[in-house]
């Protein structure tokens, strides 16, 4: 019999597998040219402490973590798992972070603090249970505890969970809600020691669903922007100690995304707008005013579908200040650094984030020497 | 009659089908792709480009990559059905010797010798059918970067589209293997999908009723498994060794059954 047949599907066969061969990308890092910070106005040199660091895929199966720099980008060959989106240290901890990719995490010069509370509970399980884990940095000790919130009634669910270190004492937050809607809504504080895990409940208290405060810690202060009724509330975690500002020319509307604190006065990333708040001790009121903006905001205004402030930071008395804008085609990353004493811009800059550098995450800034971001 | 034979049979019968497919596959693709693209070029980027010019398109917003417009268009599902199709046809090897106006399957089962190699003559032309396919797919990726050219002016395509499709696209590692690693696990797969194919048709042909119930409960046992390895909290090389050791042991399994079935069940 005659195997036309078998010859022609083996070659044609063979012939597929030898192209898929040589078209087949290899696994090599190729540096990428489109990684860059394009000075768009003012002294570069005024990023000369910070870089940017994401993660791309340069291969089928292959990942670089990218430190981008103003002197270019330095591609180094990384381990990245794209379905948990676990970067090499989470892969190197796999113990400490499985199944808490995604939990509230804190690291500290001693510790690796992770907490978690089941998002599922009520909807498909009815276990109200906190997943807590540590690792001691200096022992490699990982500690893991699972727990019911004695504070929790039935069906009370948390709405957001912050962790937080001051000299040495170590706080968990959280806000909770009623799911079946017999229960206010509460704040808790915790202490929280970070080599047994065990919770000291240091704040218990309700507050209205209707202002619901934007949180931020910092240096041992927890900050609640509460717009709508214009007030900012400064407590200190170490002896819970409150101060309420009044916030001049907020409405119930407006919503405070950032906040950072220079000398005495504070900066606001308030609705995408850097705002400046004026503190008077005296009548105890923040009067905000809005700072100098960026011209790159006609911009991203203009041209991308929508834009946000994507980090808020203070260094060496400086804002630096990232901006993200989107469009169906592209997205940008901006950064202005903003003098707050003079009230200048002092540079303004673009990192290309073009689709095409196969970017999986978006870019973090980093302070050299500290891990602010 | 000798095992060559027997692959020249499978291929004839298959090739029509084989044929029909990547013709039709190819023009869908292509069609959807062109149509898809253009839409996206007239509606969102030409009115940019009109605003300003394509000097300052291509400056804020990168080059338009093969890639992207692959990845964003349903294309890559096109292929993906296409290949479970083509694996799917093993019913069509199968039944066609029953129902097929010759009745040929009662003159290869009474021949001398194992019949696992009429189970093997049919793998065989089953995963040289997916070889095939490969080239299929990288032909239609040309033709789909042919299209590009036709639709975007050339300074807006960035450059390589298709060795830069193969190595930053996130949906053709599902259709193409693109390592020695996966080649074999996805080899391994096919093999896998057409031995619960057989498995089933031999347990239909050994005993009516109770042999479909048994056959389809193996294959929704393998598919609930396969399913549920999914489901366990794990990060990529150890996700490797449970993929690879689910498809090596249920396809080792599932050929040691359909060759107990072909041997020892399935009567004239």
């Amino acid at each position: 019999m005659k195997l036309y047949h078998i010859i022609g599907l083996g070659t044609a066969g063979l012939l597929s597998l030898t192209a898929l061969g040589f078209m087949a990308p290899k696994d090599q890092v190729e540096k990428n040219v489109e990684y860059k910070i394009e000075t768009l106005a003012g002294d570069a040199n005024l990023l000369a402490d910070l870089q940017f660091e994401s993660i791309a895929k340069t291969g089928p199966n292959q990942y670089s973590k990218i430190i981008l720099t103003t002197e270019g980008a330095k591609l180094t060959k990384t381990k990245y798992d794209p379905l948990r989106g676990a970067d090499e240290k989470v892969l190197n901890n796999r113990d400490l972070f499985r199944e808490l990719g995604w939990a509230t995490k804190l690291e500290t010069k001693d510790y690796i603090v992770l907490v978690d509370f089941n998002s599922s509970y009520l909807y498909t399980n009815q276990d109200p249970v906190l997943r807590l884990r540590s690792k001691n940095l200096k022992t490699n000790e990982i500690v893991k505890s699972e727990l019911q919130l004695s504070d929790l009634n039935y069906g009370e669910s948390t709405l957001d969970e912050y962790l937080t270190e001051y000299e040495g004492d170590y706080y968990y937050i959280t806000r909770t809600y009623d799911q079946v809607g017999n229960n206010p809504y509460k704040l808790l504080i915790y202490q929280l020691n970070p080599q047994t895990l065990e919770l000291t409940l240091k704040v218990k208290e309700e507050f209205k669903n209707e202002t619901y405060p934007s949180i931020f810690l910092l240096d041992g202060m927890m900050y609640e922007g509460d717009t709508a009724n214009g007030q900012l509330n400064v407590r200190s975690l170490k002896n819970n100690e409150s101060t309420v500002y009044t916030l001049s020319n907020v409405t119930e509307n407006d919503y405070i995304d950032g906040l950072i604190k220079i000398n005495q006065d504070y900066f606001f990333s308030m609705n995408n707008t850097l705002v400046k708040g004026l503190v008077n001790e005296d009548t105890k009121t923040i009067e905000l005013v809005e700072t100098v903006q960026p011209d790159f905001l006609n911009t991203l205004n203009e041209k991308y579908d929508a834009n946000y402030i994507k980090s808020l930071v203070s260094h060496n008395e400086l804002i630096y200040v990232t901006y993200i804008g989107y469009k169906n085609t592209a997205t940008a990353d901006f950064i202005a650094v903003i003098n707050p004493t003079t009230n200048e811009v002092v540079y303004e800059g673009k990192l290309d984030t073009s689709l095409t550098q196969g970017l999986m995450e978006k870019y973090q800034l980093h302070f050299n020497g500290d891990d602010t971001h | 009659m000798k095992f060559l034979t027997l692959i020249e049979i499978e291929i004839k019968k298959l090739l029509p089908w084989m044929l029909s497919l990547f013709i039709t596959l190819s023009a869908v693709s292509t069609g959807l792709f062109y149509k898809l693209i253009n839409k996206t070029y007239q509606k969102e980027i030409l009115p940019q480009i009109m605003q300003s010019s394509l000097e300052t398109y291509v400056k804020e917003n990168g080059r338009v990559s093969l890639t992207l417009l692959f990845d964003s268009t349903p294309v890559p599902l096109l292929f993906l059905l296409s290949a479970i199709l083509l694996v799917c046809f093993a019913f069509y090897l199968w039944y066609k010797e029953w129902f097929g106006a010759s009745k040929r399957i009662y003159m290869l089962l009474t021949l001398k010798g194992s019949r696992f190699k009429l189970f093997l003559s049919k793998l065989i032309v089953t995963v040289f059918s997916v070889f095939c396919f490969y080239g299929v797919i990288l032909l239609n990726l040309g033709a789909l970067s042919f299209i590009t050219t036709l639709v975007f002016p050339k300074e807006l395509i960035a450059d390589q589209p298709v060795t830069s499709l193969l190595q930053y696209s996130n949906s053709i590692n599902l259709i193409l293997p693109l390592s020695i690693g996966d080649f074999i696990y996805k080899i391994g797969f096919i093999i896998l999908m057409f031995s619960l194919i057989s498995f089933f048709v031999l347990c239909d042909r050994s005993k009516k009723v109770i042999g479909i119930i048994c056959g389809g409960a193996f294959l929704l046992a393998n598919i609930a498994l396969f399913f549920y390895t999914k489901t366990l909290y794990l990060y990529m090389d150890e996700r490797l060794v449970v993929d690879y050791g689910f498809v090596f042991v249920m396809s080792a399994l599932t050929m040691g059954l359909c060759t107990w079935l072909i041997n020892k069940k399935v009567s004239i």
